[in-house]
């Protein structure tokens, strides 16, 4: 019986920085997850995760262009026993975190920032592992991972 | 076409109203929230957002769902989240945990007993 490969490609897709694009992206993502045995609150983690990566590219790496001119591709890994999702865009770089991403201030947030604000947050929370790839004149990729484990 | 629905429904009861959601609240249904939201005054009565028939939540919503709890509470009513499935319940307690109750019932959030069959 030939064994599954450690690392495996098992879905890659290119969306467009249309908002509603969204909606296909976590299609896209979750029925991965779910295909590869990610489910309840870890799926729900995946999700969101992804969700809020995508509308921040749509929303701030890509301000400016027109909708649905501009590529994000997804490309889904089963590093077993992980899931890694690899987001890649060509918009603005996202200067990531240095250090811990404080827990959002509700105050501060009904004050200098009634919407959003609490994206960088969840992505960075909700996931086991996060890493910004940003390089001048390169593609900017943001790889999430997922661990079995936390199932 | 988002590809994502979003419904609610006010309804008041036991000196409360309950707000029952279902679906997905993020960037593309956020103006469907505020049409629903448009169908409410705040009053200083309680709100009790039923959570259970929510699939997805983003960080628009939960900031929503501050906005909401700060009128609410700004008029003298308090306002709890009910019955969320943990998909949504542990994202919010993360974000706003020692701001916005959560409970398991709209029963238990109004004080009532549940009913059995």
């Amino acid at each position: 019986m030939a064994s599954r490969p450690a690392r495996a490609l098992i879905g890659r897709a290119r969306f467009t920085n249309r908002l509603a694009d969204l909606h296909a992206i976590h299609q896209f993502v979750r029925g991965l997850a779910i295909e590869a045995g990610f489910l309840d609150q870890v799926l729900g983690d995946i999700e969101l995760a992804v969700v809020e990566a995508c509308a921040n590219v749509v929303k701030h790496a890509y301000r400016g262009h027109p909708e649905a001119s501009m590529p994000i591709d997804l490309e889904v890994w089963l590093d077993e026993p992980d899931l890694c999702i690899v987001i890649t865009d060509l918009g603005q770089p996202f200067e990531p975190p240095t250090g811990p991403v404080p827990r959002p201030d509700p105050a501060r947030l009904l004050e200098r920032r009634p919407r959003g604000g609490l994206g960088l947050y969840f992505i960075v929370n909700l996931m086991d592992e996060v890493d910004w790839e940003l390089n001048p004149g390169a593609p900017n990729r943001l790889r999430l991972v997922k661990r079995r484990t936390s199932c | 076409m988002t590809g994502y629905r979003l419904t609610g429904h006010w309804d008041r009861r036991g000196g409360a109203w309950i707000l029952a959601l279902s679906g997905q609240l993020n960037d593309l249904t956020e103006p469907l929230f505020e049409q629903i939201l448009a169908r409410y005054q705040v009053d200083g009565l309680p709100v009790v957002l039923d959570a259970s028939g929510l699939e997805h939540v983003s960080s628009i919503g939960y900031s929503l769902w501050l906005q909401l709890a700060s009128r609410v509470e700004a008029a003298g009513g308090a306002f709890t989240v009910a019955a969320a499935p943990p998909q949504v319940s542990r994202p919010l307690s993360m974000v706003f945990g020692d701001h916005i109750p959560q409970v398991s019932t709209v029963e238990a959030a109004l004080g009532t007993p549940r009913r059995t069959a």
